[in-house]
């Protein structure tokens, strides 16, 4: 991923995170970890591709999802580790991880999208962003409920890892095809935000 | 690809989404059940890796490829298991000797699929978390091997290694000694599955026990071709099934070991 597109879209949340105190700068620098770690995950799947000999669909499938997780990963043991955050907390740094990341996916789009329709680009880019949010959501509120539990951490993380690895290589695959495949793709990111919307109301009501 | 991989993969996507659907239940009534909450990510990964092998030949028109989310998956289950079992406190030499049993079983397993398939990173990614899951599981444990029980199963580990060897060191009686491997996999499951219960029910074996079953299952399956594979998944994913409801029904009297 060439450096032009994080330099176009870091200015404004680095002047926000000058400016902001508290949880505003701390979601602000989520939003910019987000980004560097999408800068990161291009530069390291093309590196990857390139070794392995795979063309760009087949590093879509296998690499990606791989280094994209991982490096999200490292960004969440990093803040949960240097920050101390409270739960509370957690799912804004999720968000804001996941959003900056798909930032940066989305100018990258933006600058490979050629004849696209602008609903189809918008779309597109709001897609990816539930993605990526939806998989932050799973590898935070996971780790947290890992060391609540206070099960065996290493193999635990890396077991969730796998899970949001495959949750976004699957992802990746239904919406590399046109049609009913396509829907469902979009779906899935859906269903796993809205289940973490509405898990804590069905267990009050339980 | 044949036909009946393709059915057997979509039964058991099926059967992974119903115990998924009835597992996440439990979960949200009893939402502070570490070892509960293991076995519900645990299916999740289960029918995530199914889920994207058979969307992957739909949409590709072909199987993943060696090292795929498939892989992934199945390989985050046996690390989320094993992060479920607490560490051992106590160790006896009933315990280490278990565990050393089990562990050069893994190995060794380790070593023959690499054998077979030649794709050693693939395996070793396979071996390690098995490996780790059989160690504590076996920790966990207080089976006397020096047994009638012990000695009835000891012998079978052994007659396996030699069988495996001889199909891979002459492949023209490949065949008949698939036959026969199959047959002491299956021979020595069920004495395993005797050496573990000791004098308890069957329904009572605890948590590592059933751990210890699941890694023996699969080691079978992924050392076994054509219809004992298939045998060996089914088991496998009984197995699991069972395992389910026990930890879904009857919850934390069984995490206490």
């Amino acid at each position: 991923m060439p450096s032009d597109y994080l330099l176009a879209c870091i200015g404004g949340p680095l002047l926000a995170i000058l400016l902001l105190h508290g949880r505003g700068r701390r979601l602000f620098v989520a939003l910019v970890g987000g980004m560097f770690a999408a800068f990161l995950c291009g530069a390291i799947s093309g590196f990857l591709a390139r070794m392995v000999q795979y063309d760009a669909m087949a590093a879509v499938l296998y690499i990606s999802p791989l280094v994209e997780e991982g490096m999200k990963m490292v960004l969440f043991l990093l803040f949960l580790f240097v920050c101390r955050l409270r739960e509370a907390e957690l799912p804004e740094i999720a968000v804001g991880i996941g959003i900056g990341f798909s930032l940066l996916e989305s100018i990258a789009l933006l600058f490979t999208a050629g004849e696209w329709q602008l609903i189809v680009l918008f779309s597109k880019a709001f897609c990816s962003a539930l993605i990526h949010v939806a998989c932050a959501l799973m590898l935070i509120l996971s780790i947290q409920t890992i060391r609540r539990m206070a099960m065996e951490t290493v193999s635990g993380y890396l077991g969730v890892y796998a899970v949001t690895v495959t949750v976004h290589a699957l992802y990746n695959l239904l919406v590399s095809q046109a049609g009913i495949s396509l829907i469902l793709g979009y779906a899935l990111p859906t269903a796993v935000i809205i289940l973490w919307k509405f898990t804590p109301r069905i267990q009050r009501t339980n | 690809m044949n036909a009946m991989t393709i059915l057997y993969e979509g039964l058991h996507c099926l059967f992974c989404a119903w115990l998924t659907y009835w597992l996440i239940g439990k979960t949200i009534a009893a939402p502070h059940h570490p070892m509960l909450y293991a076995t519900t990510v645990a299916v999740v990964c289960l029918l995530l890796g199914d889920a994207y092998w058979l969307a992957h030949l739909i949409i590709r028109g072909n199987v993943p490829e060696i090292l795929s989310a498939c892989d992934v998956a199945y390989v985050g289950m046996w690390l989320i298991f094993h992060a479920a079992l607490p560490r051992p406190q106590k160790l006896s030499g009933r315990q280490a000797a278990l565990a050393a049993l089990m562990g050069v079983f893994t190995v060794l397993n380790g070593v023959g699929w690499t054998v077979w398939t030649q794709h050693w990173l693939l395996n070793l990614i396979w071996t390690i978390p098995l490996f780790l899951l059989a160690v504590r599981s076996a920790l966990l444990l207080d089976v006397r091997l020096n047994s009638l029980r012990g000695y009835l199963f000891l012998p079978l580990p052994g007659l396996l290694l030699a069988a495996e060897t001889a199909s891979f060191l002459w492949p023209e009686f490949w065949d008949s000694l698939n036959v026969l491997c199959a047959i002491l996999w299956l021979c020595s499951l069920m004495l395993f599955a005797w050496l573990l219960k000791g004098k308890a029910p069957f329904r009572q074996l605890p948590i590592p026990a059933w751990m210890l079953l699941m890694v023996y299952c699969e080691c079978a399956s992924l050392l076994s071709s054509d219809w004992a594979y298939f045998v060996f998944q089914v088991l496998l994913a009984g197995t699991i099934g069972c395992f389910a409801r026990i930890v879904g029904k009857e919850g934390e009297p069984l995490y206490a070991l």
